[in-house]
């Protein structure tokens, strides 16, 4: 015990102290804040809403434009939209002429057979893609106005229908359902998941081959034994891991406050405490699992390249709930979702999709772990004979029939 | 009564798939004593230390170690240098060396005091700080031996101990083995340097293709092998003689290899009836070089 306190502390310390390590932990989370700090600094949006039918008030863009309406449909100018920045001219000569000198920047021609045929003309002084998906905003709300007699409530209505409000009877998580975050969380989670795990059977992965590249196993496995060497790692590669994540979503959660003017992430991305309580449960039941496999791949195989491979193999379950993450997200409660959600190489990830979406039996909750604990145990204990001496220093090459053996536990 | 042996290696075979790697391999070791472990690359001399060790498990045979089966609470009792030296390249040497001899059961206060004695010893004391993959081979070699031997003991496996070492420090690591020796602890020392050997062991083993060529005290082998060869002493040349080998110019004299049949009595007749001038006439002990390199080369079953 007291030799893998030793091992776990000196891993930590040899790995908060190296310089990938710090590199990955700290330096993408600054390069990334720095980066998108900069970006929200010089795309500071306007500090007037941007104009869109059925808002308060639309205000000057910047660009104003003039109209020439020869189908005489224009009748009324909503009251929202302010001065200054639509023009009305008799003639296209007029129109082009306060084109040519600046006061436009452009104008729309609406034809007197518009109302047959619903197409108007642009004319600008020049071409600026950027301005393209911008084009229209105004004149779209004046013409609906118009061609609705004026009525502003109306044509909110014909602009946007309805409200929806969603009223669920059985409240299943606390997502705010109406925030359009709600639809991205269960995709954040999951993917914190796939690092989280991961990362830290990386880490492990990494160490092991390290240690055995550099020669020092040899004295390690005369000094401890192996499965004290392997705890003392495993849960400090563990931690590490969580710190790496944890830094990771602090950061970003730093970087949605730099620029959130219109994102309030505590409001809409709030889980519930006992999400979080079954999140730690999964973490480290998932990490057990997956860290006891790659760390079987980090024993047996002799160099980093040949593990690379291996892992991309073991880790490849983790992948299939990635593939149905739409299915699932529609349908967290369906057939699909919950086998995914049991099976315990998939269950880590899967669960925690569903518990940001849906209220999970609490039936299919201890099922689950119940089902990852059995895995981890027979994986542990066949992955233990794994973790001898002989095979860590001997190393053995990538093949179909050590793969085969490494399943059944006869490596 | 007689003494425990520290090691106790009977009857021991290992293969690996279809290669045996060691033969039916017996020796044994007590306190106090330096054994000297020899035999050409691929001999199979690392992997009897790693059975000892229990790195391996024999597939027969039995293997005693401090009094018993090797168990995790002799580890800390074992001081072991493998050929292929392995430190913890990006920490710094004395955090390096303090972790491992924590390992090895010393209070951190101790294991810092003792560490620092051998960086003393050892000319380290001024790059203590730096991180061991910055140190020099040499330096790194001689942060090994003090991984090996920091935390005091009683059974001492160092492989090639000199490689790497200038001569000043090679006469340093010999006087630390011999003061070990003196105290009672029990040293295997593998090495290609017969010279070292001779110097230091009592007893040696030699083993080829994973099976004992040779073993027992050095002495006893040499005096074993000698008679194959006399030293002449002479002022003028030596005539062409029967029953010769070779000659070789021995320091002032000719060193004669006679074939196996060949006394040197018949040698000395011949020479007398030749009427050479003998000043010197003496049996050549085979040094262990040429003992190793014979009984390598020798074809098997002469």
């Amino acid at each position: 015990m007291k030799n893998t306190w030793l091992v776990l502390r000196q891993e930590v310390i040899n790995t908060i102290t190296r310089r990938s390590f710090l590199l990955t932990a700290f330096g993408i989370p600054l390069i990334s804040i720095t980066i998108f700090g900069a970006a929200a600094l010089f795309n500071r949006p306007d500090p007037s809403p941007i104009p869109g039918f059925g808002d308060p008030g639309i205000t000057e863009t910047g660009l104003a434009e003039g109209y020439v309406d020869q189908s005489g449909l224009i009748e009324t100018i909503p009251e929202n939209i302010s001065a200054g920045t639509l023009f009305a001219y008799q003639d296209e000569d007029a129109a082009k002429n306060a084109v040519h000198s600046g006061e436009i920047s452009g104008y729309y021609l609406i034809p007197e057979d518009y109302l047959a045929r619903g197409q108007l003309v642009y004319v600008s002084s020049d071409f600026n893609p950027m301005n393209v998906f911008d084009r229209g905003s105004v004149i779209d709300q004046v013409l609906r106005i118009n061609l609705l007699d004026g009525d502003d409530s109306l044509a909110a209505l014909v602009n946007s229908p309805f409200a929806l409000q969603v009223m669920v009877l059985n409240p299943s998580t606390s997502l705010n359902q109406d925030s359009p975050l709600s639809f991205f969380l269960p995709y954040g989670v999951m993917l914190l998941y796939y690092m989280l795990i991961l990362m830290s059977a990386g880490f492990l992965v990494s160490s092991l081959n390290k240690e055995r590249e550099s020669r020092v196993l040899e004295i390690m496995l005369v000094t401890v034994t192996p499965k004290e060497l392997l705890a003392g790692k495993f849960i400090a590669l563990g931690l590490m891991g969580l710190l790496v994540n944890i830094l990771w979503v602090g950061s970003a959660y730093g970087l949605m406050v730099l620029g959130g003017t219109t994102i309030r992430l505590p409001e809409e991305f709030q889980l519930a405490p006992y999400v979080l309580v079954w999140g730690g449960v999964f973490f480290i039941l998932g990490y057990a699992v997956y860290a006891s496999l790659l760390g079987a791949v980090g024993a047996m195989l002799p160099n980093l390249r040949e593990t690379s491979q291996a892992t991309l193999v073991v880790i490849m379950p983790m992948i299939i709930p990635l593939m149905f993450i739409t299915v699932m997200i529609a349908q967290p409660n369906g057939i699909l979702a919950i086998v995914l959600s049991l099976f315990p190489l998939t269950s880590p990830v899967t669960m925690m999709l569903r518990l940001t979406v849906t209220l999970v039996p609490i039936w299919q909750l201890l099922l689950s772990v119940i089902f990852l604990i059995l895995a981890a145990f027979i994986i542990l204990r066949g992955v233990a004979s794994l973790f001898r001496a002989q095979t860590m220093l001997t190393g053995q090459p990538l093949s179909l029939r050590n793969i085969y053996r490494l399943i059944l536990g006869r490596v | 009564m007689e003494e425990m042996p520290v090691v106790d290696v009977q009857w021991v075979s290992k293969s690996f798939g279809a290669v045996q790697a060691v033969k039916d391999v017996t020796f044994s070791l007590g306190p106090g004593e330096i054994f000297g472990l020899l035999g050409p690359n691929g001999a199979g001399k690392t992997t009897i230390i790693r059975l000892v060790l229990d790195i391996f498990k024999p597939d027969k045979g039995k293997i005693s170690v401090l009094g018993g089966q090797m168990d995790e609470s002799k580890l800390a009792l074992i001081g072991y240098m493998p050929e292929e030296r392995g430190l913890y390249q990006d920490v710094g040497l004395e955090k390096c060396l303090v972790y491992l001899a924590v390992l090895k059961g010393l209070p951190k206060s101790e294991a810092r005091g003792r560490v620092l004695d051998f960086l003393e010893r050892f000319d380290l004391y001024d790059y203590r700080e730096k991180q061991v993959k910055q140190l020099s081979k040499g330096m790194q070699q001689k942060a090994q031996i003090i991984a090996t031997l920091v935390h005091e003991p009683q059974l001492v496996i160092v492989d090639e101990p000199f490689s790497g070492l200038d001569p000043v420090n090679t006469k340093m690591v010999k006087d630390i083995l011999r003061d070990l020796r003196d105290q009672g602890v029990a040293i295997i020392m593998s090495t290609h340097q017969m010279h070292q050997v001779e110097e230091l062991c009592d007893r040696i083993m030699l083993i080829d293709e994973g099976q004992t060529l040779l073993y027992g005290e050095i002495n006893a082998i040499r005096s074993q092998y000698a008679g194959n060869a006399i030293l002449v002493g002479t002022p003028g040349s030596l005539p062409v003689l029967d029953g010769i080998v070779t000659v070789d110019k021995h320091n002032s004299a000719y060193r004669l290899l006679l074939t196996k049949d060949t006394s040197p009595k018949v040698v000395l007749h011949k020479l007398v009836a030749e009427n050479v001038a003998v000043e010197r006439f003496e049996i050549a002990v085979p040094t262990l070089d040429e003992i190793f390199i014979q009984v390598v080369q020798e074809p098997e079953g002469s």
